[in-house]
């Protein structure tokens, strides 16, 4: 067993969800003291401001409950408490864990009083960190998930899914990103005082990104369904938790296990669907070895024969 | 096709059963070769006389190379492939197998075997591409 990154991938995935969640365009009514005057500014705001928002941990402490007490197999030595504050540590270490990152979620939540362009600027940096550090976490992600292919006993299918999964999360991260910018850009050139043009710009944004939006949560929960009940069904005890190990469906009811598989494959299918319809979504290849490419090409030709 | 369309700067069209039969048909190649790849990863560690749990820091050797090549003359003759060209597609992994361990000898001052082979999966992922096709397209645009 050793330490694992295998959460980095999930670390992101989870903070892209939770700002998705977050963002609800609105018109709010702020009081500003002027020369012993009280005035009633509106501003439209991407974020409500603090009394209506769920912080990070509140909204990853909700989330793993939920998956919790959808799982229905679960080894006896299990506490509920002990994984929820392990999942939350290891969630807050990584956004205090980067700076930017948590400069930019700062900026982003709670902030009332703040100009909303502040927010969209928050908004649109913390994706692109995030889309930036799945790039940069991604090679050791897809090392570690073939590491355990090799040494575990547990269907292909499973890889297949995971595999598939991160890289769709990837491109999922990379349009919102992208999408996130022109946001930023958009607001930035709209008058603050037209607050019907800055309102049609955030719906647009909103209707535009929403089913994508939903799909991205939908591969996230599944995800995590699948590999919270393979992970706490490989597991001795809590200490093994979130560590790479080998893994056996042995352990596994099959039953339960091949809906999770199910589940992920069907939100796959959906999210792969909405991300053609992205014109943000650029396939950019992966690097392949030369001899790879030479294998590639030969294949190619027993495919089509 | 791929190639083709980008160097002649023309679109090229399949219609939609061709692309969902070769897109079925890549998905049980891949598969093939990944299960190829972890018997070919069991029977080099039977041969070097460990296992997979205890195979940290095994090197692979200039002279495994042997081990490889006597996996797949076995293999050649007992394995089933998915479309009865199972000769030919293990010789294309045999070749590459063993140009990809020069590649990664050349690299690299030892290769381990655990290693090796996780990058040798690595790369078989990479080859599995995500199309961008619309499900209601009429034809298929290979881009």
């Amino acid at each position: 067993m050793m330490a694992s990154n295998t959460t980095l991938g999930s670390s992101s995935q989870s903070v892209a969800d939770y700002l998705v969640a977050s963002i609800k365009p609105n018109f709010e009514v702020i009081r500003e003291r002027f020369k012993g005057m009280t005035l009633h500014k509106r501003v439209y705001r991407l974020f409500p401001s603090e009394q209506n928002t769920t912080d990070l941990v509140s909204f990853i402490r909700q989330r793993d409950i939920a998956l919790i007490h959808e799982v229905k197999s679960l080894p006896e030595w299990f506490d509920e408490r002990s994984y929820v504050e392990k999942s939350v540590n290891q969630i807050s270490a990584f956004v205090e864990g980067d700076r930017d990152l948590s400069r930019a979620m700062k900026r982003i939540v709670g902030k009332a009083g703040e100009l909303d362009q502040e927010s969209a600027i928050g908004y649109s940096e913390a994706f692109e960190i995030l889309s930036k550090k799945m790039h940069a976490t991604y090679e050791q992600i897809e090392s570690e998930n073939a590491f355990l292919f090799l040494k575990s006993k547990m269907p292909s299918e499973y890889f297949d899914l995971v595999n598939r999964a991160e890289v769709l999360g990837l491109a999922r991260l990379d349009v919102i990103a992208r999408r996130s910018k022109s946001l930023e850009s958009q607001l930035h050139m709209a008058s603050p005082r037209g607050f019907a043009h800055w309102s049609r710009i955030a719906d647009n944004y909103k209707s535009e990104m929403s089913p994508l939006m939903a799909a991205g949560r939908l591969v996230s929960e599944s995800v995590s369904r699948l590999d919270f009940y393979v992970d706490v069904n490989n597991a001795a005890n809590i200490g093994e938790l979130f560590l790479v190990k080998p893994l056996s469906d042995a352990n596994l009811d099959k039953q339960e296990f091949g809906r999770y598989l199910g589940e992920l494959d069907s939100a796959l299918t959906t999210l792969q669907t909405e991300l053609v319809w992205q014109p943000n979504w650029i396939q950019e290849p992966f690097e392949l070895s030369n001899t790879t490419m030479d294998l590639q090409r030969s294949l190619a030709n027993i495919v089509i024969a | 096709m791929k190639q083709d369309a980008k160097t002649l700067k023309i679109d090229c069209y399949v219609t939609p059963t061709i692309f969902t039969e070769c897109t079925g048909r890549v998905g049980t190649l891949y598969r093939f070769l990944k299960s190829t790849i972890l018997e070919l990863y069991s029977f080099v560690l039977r041969e070097k006389g460990t296992d997979v749990y205890s195979s940290a820091g095994v090197k692979l050797e200039e002279k495994d190379q042997v081990l490889i090549e006597r996996f797949f003359l076995f293999a050649v003759k007992d394995e089933k492939g998915p479309f009865n060209t199972e000769k030919e597609q293990l010789e294309q992994i045999e070749t590459w197998i063993i140009k990809f361990l020069e590649e990664q000898r050349a690299k690299k001052k030892e290769v381990l075997v655990d290693q090796f082979f996780v990058q040798c999966i690595v790369q078989l992922n990479r080859l599995r591409a995500y199309p961008k096709n619309r499900p209601d397209d009429q034809s298929v645009l290979i881009r």
